[in-house]
């Protein structure tokens, strides 16, 4: 599961995330984020992140497109961050209990990007 | 022809004005089915024949009797006149079954309370007959005047002839009330039948049928109590108010409101004795809430379950009407099908309960599964993953047999777990065995279940991985492992669908998908027959080879960087980097062992880095990446092509020759040729004819 915590510093908002933003929770973090004003001044604490799948590495790149800037930690997820310049396809992340026979998202946008 | 009788002006008298009065008498009664209204018809038709001022009846059915005053005369209201039936006139002719005539009230000694009764109203004479039909009697009737010796003995025998029409009427408007009832009976029952089916949710079925039995029931008021959940194991027995139909209540009491049950409450005796208890007004008089509801009559049935009691039906009349035997037979079928209804209600709950308890369980294990040591991440970039991945996705709808081939460590259980998540069959269960890890004489047990007795130490039923798995996945670890006496019935279940459990009979159905995985040689195996063909080919339906890492290395470090963030968190240790020579070495590496070995090498590595930079013991990876090196820079073609058994038999031949050479072609003795090659003469000997060497020529090269 993935928990979305939001707070407001000085005229910055903080969202701090916790857990995988894998399966139904990478549309429940897009479904917030532009839900919430766009705003540059975004920051994103993706510390507690365990796993990004691919899906959730494409919301991850559109909110970076966005100018939201990342806090990360692991050499894992800061090599994701690094990736999502790359125009290059990305590689295959996928989570066995988000991959149902109903998921196909994941693999749409990936071939869409 | 008329006649005046003494104070009543004209009274037909003559036969013939009496039978025509008779005639309409009979059509009059036969119009109405009400017994009421029968009985003020019958005043006022009877006194154009009869002369008298009041009428007495008594109704067997009711056990009562009823006087009515004809006139309007300064006399107490008939109503307020209790008579107990035995001190009438009329019980003695229901008794009797004769008629009777009381000629003068004043000489009459025989009955003194309806004498006095009499005298109060200003009776002199009275005539009484039976109302009686050929297979019932119903009461009797009597009629009465004010004048001494009002009634001959030919009014008796008109008298009686109007009795037994009424008693005809009577008979035929209660058959007629009888089998109505009866119809709304059976109705009530079967409606309460299929609620019962139909409905599982207790509140609401309780409002529903109490409706229809206080209806039926011509009662007023019903209620359903139960004891409290978990009351007894408390050692209380707390009972509350679970329903209630009684719409003139005049302090209707909160649903679910506690009830009152002393130890010798009428509640209480119900409950204990579970047999079912008829209070009439009289047994209502210490009873509060009767009184304070102005009720008369109370019926408490027992809700009796299979083994136990469940609860109390309770009805209630505002008429002083009692409930008669043939009510609580009735309401002891009614009782039944509550019982029932709630007992199928709380099998239900528990039922629901514990499904949500398991659902539950079943979702905390599978996390804690988990978050154990285990991944579930398919990661990399390669071509041969995602050509995986796409017969994963190509065969996972399908409910085909899928055989996966790889080395061990490359993620099979990986896959095969992918593929029931992809599957229809997600949502149940995936029943995992490794076939290599059970003794080969559980391996039937375990597979296909056993019953109790089957074997010694089949202490009970076990139920199977197949059986386990139904409308789920069975993923068959080391399936090359399976012994050949129990692949016929795997290739039944194959085929099937069906199996047996182990010592039983009846065959069983499983709609299981199987998954398979080896990293056996499955044809090979199939050659030197320790496979059976027939199941192979029905495993082989569609295999999928998992590469090994050494032919992916572009995913290693993908799979590197993945692991040292898991283990860092796990381990709570901050690695943020990992050098680009580690790297290199790790990539280089073979991986023999695959991704298990390389997950095992990372955790190491995690446990032993002490800074933040991933610190890898390359001297583990090191002397197998230099063999690799080696042999493939000095002679990557002759490690393909050379057959070692040739290399070895030409240089034992070259040793050989030598020896013989330096021994001059001695093969004995201390200076022979055995000797100087250190082995006994007949192994030197058996060794050259092996190799075609002879010592009486010159040895061929």
């Amino acid at each position: 599961m993935l928990r979305i915590t939001t707070t407001e510093i000085e005229n910055r908002r903080k969202w701090i995330l916790q857990g995988q933003l894998a399966g139904p929770w990478v549309a429940e973090l897009r479904s917030t984020w532009l839900g919430a004003m766009k705003s540059s001044k975004c920051v994103v604490d993706l510390t507690g992140v365990t796993f990004v799948d691919e899906a959730g590495a494409l919301v991850l790149c559109e909110m970076k497109s966005a100018g939201v800037r990342f806090i990360a930690s692991g050499v894992d997820t800061k090599h994701l961050l690094d990736d999502l310049k790359k125009k290059t396809a990305p590689p295959l992340r996928r989570c066995l209990s988000w991959l149902t026979c109903d998921t196909t998202s994941g693999k749409d946008e990936t071939e869409k990007r | 022809m008329g006649l005046v009788a003494a104070g009543y002006g004209v009274v037909a008298t003559s036969i013939s004005a009496r039978y025509r009065a008779l005639i309409r008498i009979a059509q009059a009664i036969r119009g109405h089915r009400n017994p009421q209204e029968l009985f003020q018809l019958l005043t006022t038709e009877l006194r154009g024949v009869l002369p008298f001022d009041a009428i007495v009846q008594f109704d067997e059915a009711a056990k009562k009797v009823h006087f009515n005053h004809c006139e309007d005369h300064p006399h107490p209201h008939p109503e307020s006149i209790r008579l107990a039936p035995e001190d009438t006139v009329a019980w003695w002719v229901y008794q009797n079954q004769q008629p009777m005539v009381i000629r003068d009230a004043e000489g009459e000694t025989r009955f003194p309370a309806m004498m006095a009764v009499f005298k109060l109203f200003g009776i002199q004479s009275m005539c009484a007959v039976p109302l009686t039909t050929a297979h019932r009697r119903l009461g009797s009737l009597a009629i009465a005047s004010e004048y001494a010796d009002s009634y001959s003995d030919e009014d008796v025998l008109f008298f009686s002839l109007v009795a037994d029409q009424i008693a005809l009427a009577t008979d035929d408007a209660l058959n007629f009330e009888a089998s109505q009832r009866a119809g709304e009976r059976l109705k009530l029952l079967l409606d309460l039948s299929n609620r019962v089916m139909a409905n599982l949710e207790l509140p609401q079925l309780f409002k529903e049928i109490s409706a229809s039995i206080r209806q039926v029931m011509q009662c007023d008021g019903v209620a359903v109590i139960l004891p409290e959940k978990g009351g007894a194991e408390k050692g209380e027995k707390t009972f509350r108010l679970y329903a209630l139909d009684f719409p003139e209540s005049k302090a209707p009491p909160d649903e679910m409101a506690p009830v009152p049950v002393e130890g010798a409450s009428s509640l209480a005796t119900v409950f204990q004795t579970g047999r079912p208890l008829n209070l009439r007004y009289s047994d209502l008089m210490d009873d509060m809430v009767a009184k304070a509801e102005g009720i008369h009559a109370v019926c408490h049935l027992p809700l009796a379950g299979r083994n136990r009691m469940l609860g109390i039906l309770t009805l209630g009349r505002l008429e002083d009407v009692p409930f008669s035997n043939d009510d609580l037979e009735f309401l002891g079928q009614v009782a039944n099908q509550v019982a029932l209804a709630i007992e199928n209600a709380l099998a239900y709950g528990q039922i629901a309960e514990l499904k949500d308890r398991l659902a539950q369980e079943k979702v905390y294990l599978e996390d804690e599964i988990r978050s154990e040591l285990k991944f579930e991440e398919i990661i990399g970039q390669s071509a041969a993953l995602r050509s995986v991945l796409k017969q994963i996705e190509t065969v996972a709808p399908t409910d085909s047999t899928v055989l996966i081939y790889g080395d061990t460590g490359t993620g099979k259980e990986l896959v095969a777990r992918a593929l029931h998540n992809l599957s229809s069959r997600g949502k149940n269960a995936f029943v995992k065995l490794n076939c290599a890890a059970i003794p080969t004489g559980l391996l039937e047990s375990e597979l296909f279940g056993h019953e109790r007795g089957a074997f010694t130490g089949a202490i009970s039923q076990r139920i199977g991985r197949f059986e386990l798995a139904h409308n789920g996945t069975v993923f068959l670890d080391e399936i090359g492992e399976i012994p050949l006496e129990l692949q016929p019935k795997l290739l039944r279940v194959l085929q099937e669908r069906e199996f047996e459990r182990l010592g039983g009979t009846k065959t069983i159905r499983s709609d299981a998908r199987l998954i398979a995985a080896t990293n056996r040689d499955l044809g090979t195996m199939v050659d030197e027959q320790k496979f059976r063909q027939d199941l192979f080919y029905r495993l082989n339906v569609f295999p999928i080879r998992v590469p090994p890492l050494k032919e992916r290395t572009e995913d290693i470090p993908l799979l590197v960087r993945h692991f040292v963030q898991q283990f860092s968190r796990r381990m709570n240790k901050h690695i943020e980097s990992i050098p680009s020579e580690t790297m290199k070495a790790l990539v280089r590496y073979d991986w023999p062992g695959n991704i298990r070995e390389l997950q095992n090498v990372i955790e190491r590595a995690v446990i032993l880095s002490p800074g933040p930079a991933l610190k890898v013991s390359l001297a583990d990876l090191k002397p197998r990446v230099e063999a690799a090196v080696v042999k493939r820079l000095e002679a990557p073609q002759a490690v393909e092509n050379v057959n070692i058994q040739n290399v070895l038999d030409e240089t034992e031949r070259a040793q050989i020759l030598r020896a013989l050479d330096q021994s001059k072609g001695i093969v004995s003795g201390p200076d022979g040729a055995a000797a100087r090659l250190g082995m006994k003469r007949s192994t030197l000997q058996f060794r050259m004819q092996k190799l075609g060497i002879s010592v009486s020529r010159t040895p061929s090269r």
